[in-house]
């Protein structure tokens, strides 16, 4: 098992309501699971290889909740990326090289049915997590924003934060409203759903504490 | 403006009938589309000007018909029957949004509310275990709350879920749980299981959440 670790800042937006039932073990909002994850190291490395500034994005569908499984997956990769660092990336991102159920992705990869082709595309991606806001765009592929929640009464920014004291993704992550247009083999469109923004520290024996 | 000098500070359990982690929380809708549900405190420490209320344990249940923010909400409150009249006067006046700000949790919760039942003075019994997250509340005869911590549905792990809410007028960090509860009675009947359970420490004052005092 080639060792890693990586240290960066991530975007997610799913179709379940603001703060996700699943994030507690309840079922999805709506029943299915339909989302799109973005990711930006901005600091790493898979063995040798440095990761570091590199950029992914996972879009992702299930017919149920996750964990019962027949998911569909595609990875898209930062065009920059060299052919090593696209190696170490989709190893990471499919969940080799880690202790069984430690990373999000591990968990994501033994529920999937199907893996689509990983596509290599310029990423661009500014995520600023304390405020809730965040734009990420990947060629034709993939449009995502998420701005604060606001009170429905008041019409103020509504700060929450879901703390997973013993996550596989995050620790702490703070809600947003999300919306995003993905385009390619899976293709769908989120309006005014659950977002998430999270620094992210993980390794091959998931969250470094 | 200046209030009469109160605090209530304690461990507080809360339920209702939406899914684990409550879409309510996020400023989402509720699961169901209703909100139906109950809270508890025991006072630990807490006073009333000179009235002083350590020891006492309160709740409620409730139902709107929607959202909590689009009012219509109908209230029931139970009181400890150990409380002096004194202490029941100045209960109702912290419970009633009295001598606080408009922002508290009583009165935000209070100007959704369209009918208020007549209160409930029972011997209470209130227990709860914050960080394993167990509780347990009863209205002997009226209605009874279990917690007992979310279970992984893959592996059947207790599952820790936190939600924090930093500028929160209730909370600002809880832990979720699992709830059952039943409660008899014309106006509020209630029977709902593994639905949204909440844990957590609080101190409330005139202004809102005592900061230093959890």
């Amino acid at each position: 098992m080639t060792p890693w670790e990586i240290k960066g800042t991530e975007l997610v937006n799913c179709n379940c309501a603001y703060g996700c039932p699943c994030q507690f073990n309840a079922l999805p909002t709506h029943g299915n699971c339909i989302g799109l994850g973005a990711f930006e190291i901005k600091s790493g490395h898979h063995g040798d290889v440095r990761l570091d500034g590199l950029c992914s994005i996972g879009v992702f569908k299930w017919p149920g909740p996750i964990h019962e499984g027949r998911g569909e997956g595609l990875v898209i990769i930062d065009a920059r990326a060299d052919d090593a660092q696209r190696q170490a990336l989709l190893r990471i991102l499919s969940g080799e090289d880690t202790e069984p159920g430690k990373t999000v992705w591990n968990v994501f990869a033994s529920t999937m049915e199907r893996v689509h082709d990983p596509l290599f595309e310029t990423i661009e991606l500014s995520i600023d997590v304390d405020a809730r806001r965040g734009r990420v765009t990947a060629g034709k592929l993939v449009d995502m924003t998420a701005e604060p929640i606001r009170n429905p009464v008041t019409g103020d920014e509504h700060r929450a934060r879901i703390d997973l004291p013993d996550g596989f993704e995050y620790s702490i992550a703070e809600m947003g409203s999300g919306s995003s247009r993905v385009a390619g083999p899976i293709s769908f469109k989120l309006e005014a759903s659950y977002a998430q923004l999270a620094h992210l520290h993980l390794c091959q024996n998931g969250i470094v504490r | 403006m200046a209030y009469v000098d109160w605090m209530i500070k304690g461990p507080k359990l809360g339920a209702c009938s939406c899914s684990y982690g409550c879409p309510c929380e996020f400023n989402a809708r509720p699961t169901n589309g209703d909100c139906e549900g109950l809270d508890a405190q025991r006072i630990d420490e807490g006073w009333f000007g000179d009235v002083r209320l350590d020891g006492l344990i309160i709740g409620s249940r409730y139902r709107w018909p929607g959202p909590v923010h689009e009012g219509g909400g109908v209230v029931q409150g139970f009181i400890d029957e150990r409380a002096t009249e004194q202490q029941r006067e100045a209960l109702f006046a912290i419970l009633g949004g009295k001598e606080q700000e408009p922002t508290t949790v009583f009165n935000i919760y209070g100007s959704t509310i369209a009918e208020e039942l007549d209160p409930i003075f029972a011997e209470l019994a209130f227990s709860c275990d914050i960080d394993n997250r167990t509780g347990h509340f009863a209205v002997p005869g009226v209605l009874e709350l279990r917690i007992d911590p979310i279970k992984n549905p893959v592996t059947g792990a207790p599952h820790r879920a936190r939600i924090s809410l930093p500028e929160g007028f209730e909370f600002r960090v809880a832990e979720t749980a699992s709830a059952d509860f039943h409660a008899t009675g014309e106006a509020l009947p209630m029977n709902r299981q593994n639905c949204y359970g909440v844990l957590f420490n609080v101190a409330y004052g005139p202004y809102g959440i005592v900061e230093d005092r959890p």
